[in-house]
């Protein structure tokens, strides 16, 4: 079957549908899998909340946590349970009371059937569209053998099924009884993790559908409403499809405003490339990346810089020192400043949002500053995986035409030349590297482009300044050598040279 | 339910089945088993209770006690039990060899251990009371 060929539910939980290419197959139904604490019953409050917002019946069964809890833990995320129809199958404080326990008959033996009959009967009487059952693995302790839980839950399935009811299961796997069965008695698993470098899913499985592959990440709200709008609750952030990313357009040249600057880059970056501005600390990098901003913004073109290692009214403050008026252009709509608090997003996340800021508000120029702070911010127990994410994110801001700017610090202030210390360089299709040099027991800057791969550019190094008027470049260094190694000699004395 | 007939007594009543235990939760879920069966259940929680019941019912076919451990109290019953012709079951978590080897001296027909499975329970109470019932006829013949 074609995946436009089935009609589709939301899960009720942003950024997952995307994944699931659409949201779930009405009358199906879905495993979520997870240990302890990755958010499993409260996917299924998202479920079911969205099912009652589109007018739809939808009930809850639990089997654990008692109805008011549920409502509690779901309330605290931002997730509103109003108009779930619940069925209590959660043990109550009564069966630790002598009036309570038994031990005349097994417990499959006695609660089995009640439990099936309370399911159903309730099933017959409200006709969900949505049941979500949390855990169903408790069943298993209410069947005698895997035979019997594997016959109850087809059953339970089947039921359902026929009764037109969209579906979503939890399961509990521990180490003595494992849950992997279950994924073959359902349409779909998503599996939940919740681990050291933060929470994510994937999806394993999802009969008759393709879904998006990989890791994604997951974040679940605290319950205050987000100032830049974002959904509170659970939210997942695809990861980004490399298939989709695969196309590249390279566009026309974009001049940097700075006449000097466009002739070393051979007339401009070109739209829809990476290019790295590499550099020592204070030497001008963001300046440089801020101007080809400002340009955007001359063109009615809007961008986004992400903040990793200084604060946006640091920015603000330094640019407007130099005439770049980066505040206005915020105030225009035609740049947008993202500060990253450390360790609270995963790499995963942090591209998602790039995504949605490209994709929904037309950016066209996506510069992030620095690449130390993001692989110092983001979480991610690899530094490879974290460039490997970068390189991906990249690849999708070349494929829709975004012009890039990376921003990495070199850690040597002079001397000993690299183009970048963050084994980044093969990302770039340009590198600009600055560098402080010595002269005459000045320090002055040098600017000079070290590849290119779309266009010929300039093969001398131009000193530049950054004034009160913005940057100004120089003529080329021509006479200097050694200019690399922060210690450059004139390559012809003279008295002019000397002063 | 095919089994109503066999548990009527011969006068067309329902047997009464006797049930004593300390656990509340395990006589209730029994009555509700053997009510379902068309059985007469009266129980006890105590010795008490149970003695009282005795006393006022005459026409008891079943007793089953549930008990935690065998003590004098208990063999004492099954002995009046015993002396007044009720058939008796003993249901226990554990039964020891030497236990069982007691209550069966003392005139304890069946001992099951828990958790029992009911249906061998319900077996077990329809072959009781057709070993009364004909041992009834018998007498009678």
């Amino acid at each position: 079957m074609s995946d436009v060929a089935l009609e589709r539910i939301s899960s009720g939980v942003p950024g997952l549908d995307d994944v699931l290419g659409g949201g779930l197959i009405p009358g199906r139904s879905y495993l979520a899998r997870g240990d302890p604490g990755t958010g499993k019953t409260l996917f299924g409050c998202s479920f079911l909340s969205r099912g009652v917002k589109v007018g739809e019946d939808a009930l809850f069964v639990h089997l654990e946590e008692p109805e008011a809890d549920v409502k509690k833990n779901a309330g605290a995320v931002g997730i509103d349970l109003d108009g779930v129809e619940f069925l209590d199958l959660s043990p109550n404080s009564g069966v630790f009371s002598s009036t309570q326990s038994y031990d005349i008959f097994d417990t499959d033996e006695n609660e089995q059937t009640t439990f099936t009959e309370r399911i159903t009967d309730r099933v017959g009487t409200l006709s969900p569209d949505r049941v979500f059952i949390d855990p169903l693995t408790k069943l298993r302790y209410l069947t005698s053998d895997e035979y019997q839980f594997r016959k109850q839950v087809l059953a339970l399935t089947r039921f359902f099924t026929e009764h037109d009811a969209t579906v979503l299961l939890t399961s509990q796997n521990t180490s003595h009884s494992s849950d992997d069965d279950l994924q073959y008695l359902t349409d779909g698993t998503v599996q939940l993790r919740n681990g050291e470098m933060g929470r994510s899913l994937s999806v394993p499985k999802f009969r008759g559908s393709s879904v998006k592959s990989g890791e994604h990440a997951v974040r679940i709200g605290d319950g205050r409403p987000r100032a830049n709008g974002e959904n509170d609750g659970v939210s997942v952030f695809p990861a980004l499809d490399p298939a989709e990313t695969d196309r590249y357009t390279v566009g026309e040249q974009l001049s940097a405003g700075v006449p000097r600057l466009d002739e070393l880059l051979g007339g401009g970056l070109e739209r829809g490339t990476v290019t790295i501005l590499s550099g020592p600390t204070g030497v001008g990098k963001t300046t440089v990346g801020t101007q080809f901003m400002k340009e955007a913004a001359g063109r009615g073109e809007r961008s986004v810089v992400y903040l990793f290692e200084e604060t946006t009214p640091t920015l603000f403050e330094r640019s407007e020192a130099i005439g770049i008026p980066l505040e206005e252009m915020v105030e225009n709509g035609a740049l947008e400043t993202r500060e990253f608090e450390p360790l609270d997003n995963s790499a995963v996340e942090f591209a998602n949002h790039v995504q949605r800021e490209v994709e929904r508000r037309d950016t066209s120029l996506v510069m992030i500053d620095g690449i130390d702070g993001y692989k110092l911010s983001l979480r991610e127990a690899d530094q490879r995986r974290l460039v490997r994410k970068l390189h991906s994110l990249c690849r999708y801001l070349k494929s829709v035409g975004v012009t890039v700017v990376l921003v990495d610090e070199s850690a040597t202030v002079m001397g000993e030349f690299s183009a970048t210390d963050s084994g980044i360089s093969y990302l770039a299709d340009n590198i600009v590297f600055m560098r402080h040099l010595e002269l005459n027991g000045e320090m002055r800057k040098a600017i000079g482009v070290l590849k290119k791969r779309t266009s010929d550019f300039e093969r001398t190094l131009r000193e530049f300044e950054i004034t009160e008027h913005g940057i100004t470049v120089g003529e080329t260094l021509d006479e200097l050598e050694g200019i690399l190694t922060g210690e450059p000699q004139w390559t012809t004395p003279s008295e002019d040279n000397d002063e | 339910m095919s089994e109503t007939n066999s548990d009527e007594t011969q006068t067309g009543k329902a047997a009464l089945i006797l049930a004593l235990g300390r656990q509340k939760r395990n006589l209730e879920l029994l009555a509700q088993m053997l009510r379902n069966n068309g059985y007469e259940v009266e129980i006890a929680t105590s010795m008490e209770e149970f003695d009282g019941l005795i006393e006022a019912r005459d026409d008891i076919a079943v007793a089953i006690l549930d008990v935690d451990g065998f003590t004098e109290d208990i063999w004492k019953r099954c002995e009046q039990l015993h002396d007044r012709g009720v058939s008796m079951l003993i249901l226990a978590a554990s039964i020891p060899p030497k236990m069982r080897e007691e209550a069966h001296s003392r005139g304890v027909h069946t001992l099951l251990e828990k958790p029992v499975d009911k249906a061998d329970l319900q077996a077990t109470i329809r072959g009781l009371l057709r070993y009364i019932q004909r041992e009834k006829e018998q007498e009678d013949q």
